[in-house]
């Protein structure tokens, strides 16, 4: 990332800080694609959702579970996944992004019945603590000025 | 290339300014579906993920340029 104290603007969209983004990975033939990602300080881990990997196409039964996580009211495999490339609005030079990694995991759904898949699916994808933490990234908000960005402090 | 994932965020950002605004007249009409959503306009919607991903597929759609939501009355907490 070049400079200092680059911003990335957040949205607050359905009263959640959402970040926009591009992401990308080769390994997983995963193309150049949109999404809106929830900042949830609530979470020490990242996790593109369910509907986001049926989406993508991302195979995962292949790929072994590290553990259960409970989300949104429900419990979920944690797939590991190869590194995602990320790709951020600037906010200063809004013609221009940048570029960064993303160490991410799939969520898979231990439930079985239809109406539980589908509450899953409803489930957003998060970026959590260790997110802002391997970013170098602090977070900003002042709801009552409509202020809310990510700031590079590395 | 560069230039291409520049216009994918700037659309993305007005898109979910869209969404945010629009959300009492989008929920109202597709409440608990799947919508899917580019320049402010719905290109699709069901109840059923599945369905949604099929329809746009069909039409020619790429998934990876559109956002996919789901509106409800009821919030969910994560």
């Amino acid at each position: 990332m070049n400079g200092i104290k680059e911003r990335i603007a957040l949205q607050v969209v359905e009263g959640r800080l959402v970040l926009p983004a591009v992401i990308e990975c080769s390994s997983l033939r995963v193309p150049q694609t949109l999404i809106d990602f929830v900042i949830d300080t609530g979470s020490s881990s990242s996790y593109l959702s369910e509907k986001e990997v049926k989406r993508l196409h991302i195979p995962i039964k292949q790929r072994p579970s590290e553990t259960e996580v409970d989300f949104g009211g429900s419990r979920f495999k944690q797939v590991k996944l190869p590194p995602f490339q990320m790709y951020l609005l600037r906010e200063d030079k809004e013609k221009e992004h940048f570029d960064l990694p993303l160490s991410i995991s799939a969520l898979k759904t231990t439930k079985m019945s239809s109406k539980k898949v589908r509450i899953a699916e409803e489930l957003p994808s998060i970026l959590g603590l260790d997110f802002l933490r391997e970013q170098k990234f602090s977070l900003h908000v002042v709801l009552t000025e409509n202020i809310a960005y990510l700031q590079y402090e590395g | 290339m560069t230039e291409a994932i520049t216009q994918m965020l700037l659309a993305g950002r007005s898109d979910l300014l869209w969404f945010e605004s629009s959300a009492s007249r989008l929920i109202t009409k597709y409440n608990n579906q799947f919508i899917a959503f580019h320049n402010q306009e719905i290109l699709d919607s069901a109840g059923d993920l599945d369905v949604l991903l099929e329809h746009l597929d069909k039409k020619g759609i790429n998934p990876s340029a559109v956002f996919i939501k789901f509106v409800s009355k009821i919030k969910t907490i994560l």
